[in-house]
């Protein structure tokens, strides 16, 4: 887990001395769920062929990747958006793919530098943002629509108290699959409302909703 | 004394051999093996190159680490999977096609000291049609990304960045205009 949460484990590895490290995970609250009235229905879902990759710092991240992708196909395919989910091509020739980058905080070594010669004493907090793009290529030469979402984790090391506002998780872990869980339920719904995804019905509202959203390129 | 170098070796042995997981397909890959229509292809030899170091296809060191291919096998073994998946993906994969890609590694190279790293892979791609040769060209990739003096940092940086040069370097020869001509 920690090669999907990198600020925090890097951070830690430089407080090695310390021996009584705590880590606190906070979920940032501004991406939050996709409300139940914004989630666009299908009204004939279609089969799709996914790609996904997991990314650190814009490189591709194999490990992770294969770590994920089962759980990423189930959150496709549980999304109610498409028929069936294929690694292989399907005969509407639409293929979706979904790349999650994480992008820690640039001096998390630093920061744990500090924090391991006080014993834990000066807390530490360090984020690791993630950057999530679906690219959708309907099938059939029709233009690709692509979404891009932003979300972080907020990781108090050592004593100290969180930031304000941030709702905190019970360990890394959960913490890392409520962002993918967030991400991925907008980047699909970005995807889904947009005019040139096949079989989408428009919903009232829900252009409305995010910070990031649809294009077609 | 002896104590403290068995220990050191023993820690050197434990951090120094990282495997490739397998490779995966790319959505830009993908996109251009079928906007540029490229024929089904099948997979011929892929092998190294008689410039390549001996052993540079087996195991690349990244400082104190050693990246080997999956299973035991070879890197110019993983540039085919990676061309592999890349067809199966596209479903442009055909063992029964005339037309046949081959591949020798002509450079995997990588650098992680200093402030940069820098990495490169290189292939001579050959494409026979029927048994002729209609493409014969090397190509070769690069990349380059800030250094981190950690290590733990470092090595899974650079080792992310080498392997994302193998769909870099199968996205060189979809976009070489000779290759999309003889391929077509």
């Amino acid at each position: 887990m920690k090669k999907l949460i990198f600020a925090p484990a890097l951070l830690a590895l430089t407080m090695l001395v310390s021996g009584c490290l705590t880590i606190t995970p906070y979920v940032d609250p501004t991406l939050g769920d996709v409300p139940a009235a914004q989630h666009v229905t299908v009204a004939s879902p279609q089969p799709v062929q996914l790609i996904f990759e997991f990314q650190s710092k814009d490189a591709i991240n194999r490990r992770a990747t294969n770590l994920l992708e089962q759980q990423v196909t189930e959150a496709v395919q549980s999304s109610g958006l498409f028929s069936q989910v294929s690694t292989t091509p399907v005969p509407n020739g639409a293929l979706l793919s979904i790349t999650i980058d994480n992008v820690p905080e640039a001096d998390a070594a630093s920061k744990g530098f500090a924090t391991g010669l006080t014993f834990g004493l000066a807390g530490s907090t360090v984020t690791d943002y993630y950057v999530g793009t679906a690219h959708y290529a309907p099938g059939g030469g029709a233009p690709v629509i692509t979404a891009q979402e932003r979300h972080s984790i907020h990781s108090v090391v050592g004593a100290g108290s969180g930031p304000p506002g941030m709702v905190r998780s019970q360990n890394l872990e959960a913490a890392f699959h409520q962002v993918l869980h967030q991400l991925l339920d907008h980047l699909l719904n970005d995807v889904a409302r947009d005019p040139g995804f096949a079989g989408a019905s428009a919903t009232p509202g829900a252009a409305q909703n995010g910070s990031g959203g649809a294009r077609m390129m | 004394m002896r104590n403290l170098v068995a220990v050191i070796c023993l820690c050197v042995v434990a951090a120094c051999a990282t495997q490739l997981p397998a490779p995966v397909s790319t959505f830009d890959n993908i996109q251009q093996l079928r906007a540029q229509d490229i024929a089904p292809l099948k997979l011929g030899d892929f092998g190294p190159g008689a410039a390549l170091p001996e052993g540079r296809d087996r195991g690349l060191a990244f400082r104190a680490d050693t990246l080997h291919p999956p299973n035991g096998g070879t890197f110019s073994g993983y540039l085919r999977e990676t061309v592999s998946a890349e067809l199966v993906a596209a479903g442009k994969l055909d063992p029964n096609s005339q037309r046949v890609l081959s591949a020798q590694l002509t450079r995997s190279e990588a650098s992680t000291f200093g402030a940069e790293s820098h990495g490169q892979l290189g292939a001579r791609f050959q494409l026979t049609n029927g048994g002729a040769v209609v493409f014969d060209k090397e190509l070769v990739v690069e990349d380059s990304w800030p250094s981190a003096f950690m290590g733990a940092t470092a090595i899974p940086d650079a080792e992310n960045h080498y392997s994302g040069l193998y769909p870099k370097l199968f996205a060189a020869l979809l976009a070489d205009p000779d290759f999309r001509a003889a391929a077509h």
